[in-house]
């Protein structure tokens, strides 16, 4: 081989290689656009908002003097409204966490069952302003888990079961072991979903053609998120649903004795 | 501090958070004083020695994390507790305050409800250090 020549085939290759550096330069240059903007809906977003709900409870509060019922109502209406926006927030810097992957797992022993009475008492009174009855049956359950993110799993699953449930209806949550796993159900006497949307329900932004139609309010992004901080557990969720009888979704988790010692204590 | 009220100094470049916050503090019964930018809450802090500082993190020059910073490393206001508020949750944020000595953070939206509680704890903690160290001045002063 002459010193002068080049093989056309290394050349190629320099090529390609300059082709795959540049292209890494390019995705790595827009993951920071990901996470630059992520920061800033985060802040720009969260900053008028604490505004917004912090001089509404000014306003709400017993000391800030008579307000007439029409006022506490409208205030009333800001309020949840404002609240829509703030979980809307959040579910979107959630699932752009996600996205970017990294959902960072802050895990320590966490009961399910406790999280599961949070949760009820939380949506309680939605639900019984609609005569909606709950009911919970659990057994301590511990899992090696992220507490505030097993929360909005559970949050998210009752807040949907309160809003696909007519009026009169049930909602039955129950937490238990079986074997070296946790188990959550949440089965509740709504509207169901028909078996070929199911498989699309845990889809970012899907919504269901029916939830659509009764201009049910949401994102489409709530499952979605309980999706993805159940597969970060290593767990699995399962949804079993039929029309006008009713949807239970089940959540089945590692319990905390099933993983590795060294896996724990990281 | 046991017979005056508090004071409590607030610090956050955004005008209707920092009303807010004051609104708020001042209706638990402290005396608030206030700052919209880091070298104001710096000087201000080091004039009057406040029983305790609510700031910002994010704010322009010098933000929540360096002031704490700035004022632990000072003895006369090593030990005021601070208290930063943060409009990121999980973040390096939370993590690099803590370091940094502050005492306690609140995220962006807060309710200012549960603001004037951590307040009050942080104050009741502060005021169970200081019970132990007055009570042997007096003891020294006898």
């Amino acid at each position: 081989m002459n010193a002068m020549t080049i093989p056309v085939a290394l050349v190629e290759e320099a090529d390609l290689n300059a082709d795959l550096l540049a292209e890494n330069v390019r995705l790595l240059q827009l993951d920071e656009l990901k996470d630059e903007l992520i920061a800033t809906v985060s802040h720009e977003l969260r900053t008028p908002l604490t505004s917004i709900v912090g001089y509404l409870e000014l306003l709400q509060a017993p000391d800030a003097g008579p307000l007439t019922d029409q006022q506490a109502q409208f205030l009333g209406v800001i309020r949840r409204s404002a609240e829509r926006l703030l979980s809307l927030v959040s579910d979107l810097l959630l699932m752009a966490q996600v996205e970017s992957g990294g959902m960072r797992l802050e895990r320590e022993s966490v009961d399910v069952a406790t999280i599961a009475r949070d949760c009820l008492a939380a949506v309680g009174p939605s639900a019984a302003s609609r005569s909606i009855a709950m009911e919970l049956m659990a057994d301590a359950a511990t899992v090696f888990g992220d507490r505030r993110l097993l929360g909005e799993v559970v949050d998210n699953l009752l807040s949907n079961a309160v809003k696909f449930t007519p009026e009169g209806g049930s909602i039955a949550v129950r937490v238990g072991r079986l074997d070296d796993r946790v188990l959550l159900t949440v089965r509740d006497s709504g509207i169901g979903i028909p078996a070929d949307e199911q498989k699309d329900l845990f889809a970012r932004f899907y919504r269901t053609r029916d939830a659509a139609r009764r201009a049910v309010p949401g994102s489409g992004l709530g499952l979605s998120i309980v999706k993805a901080i159940v597969d970060a557990h290593g767990g699995e969720v399962t949804v079993e649903s039929a029309v006008s009888e009713g949807s239970t979704f089940r959540v089945v988790l590692p319990a905390n004795h099933s993983l590795p010692a060294e896996e724990r204590s990281s | 501090m046991s017979n005056a009220r508090p004071l409590v100094l607030v610090a956050d470049d955004d005008e209707d958070i920092l009303q807010l916050v004051v609104l708020r503090l001042g209706r638990s019964g402290y005396d608030v004083i206030s700052a919209t930018d880091g070298e104001a809450a710096v000087e201000l802090a080091k004039a009057r020695c406040p029983d305790l500082m609510v700031i910002d993190v994010a704010m322009p020059r010098v933000d929540g994390l360096e002031i704490t910073r700035i004022l632990r490393a000072r003895d006369e206001t090593a030990s005021i507790p601070i208290l930063l508020l943060t409009a990121r949750t999980r973040d390096v944020d939370v993590e690099l305050g803590l370091s940094a000595g502050a005492d306690d953070y609140v995220t962006k939206p807060f309710s200012p409800e549960l603001l004037a509680q951590r307040v009050a704890a942080l104050l009741q903690i502060a005021a169970q250090k200081a019970q132990p160290v007055q009570a042997l001045r007096a003891v020294a002063w006898q």
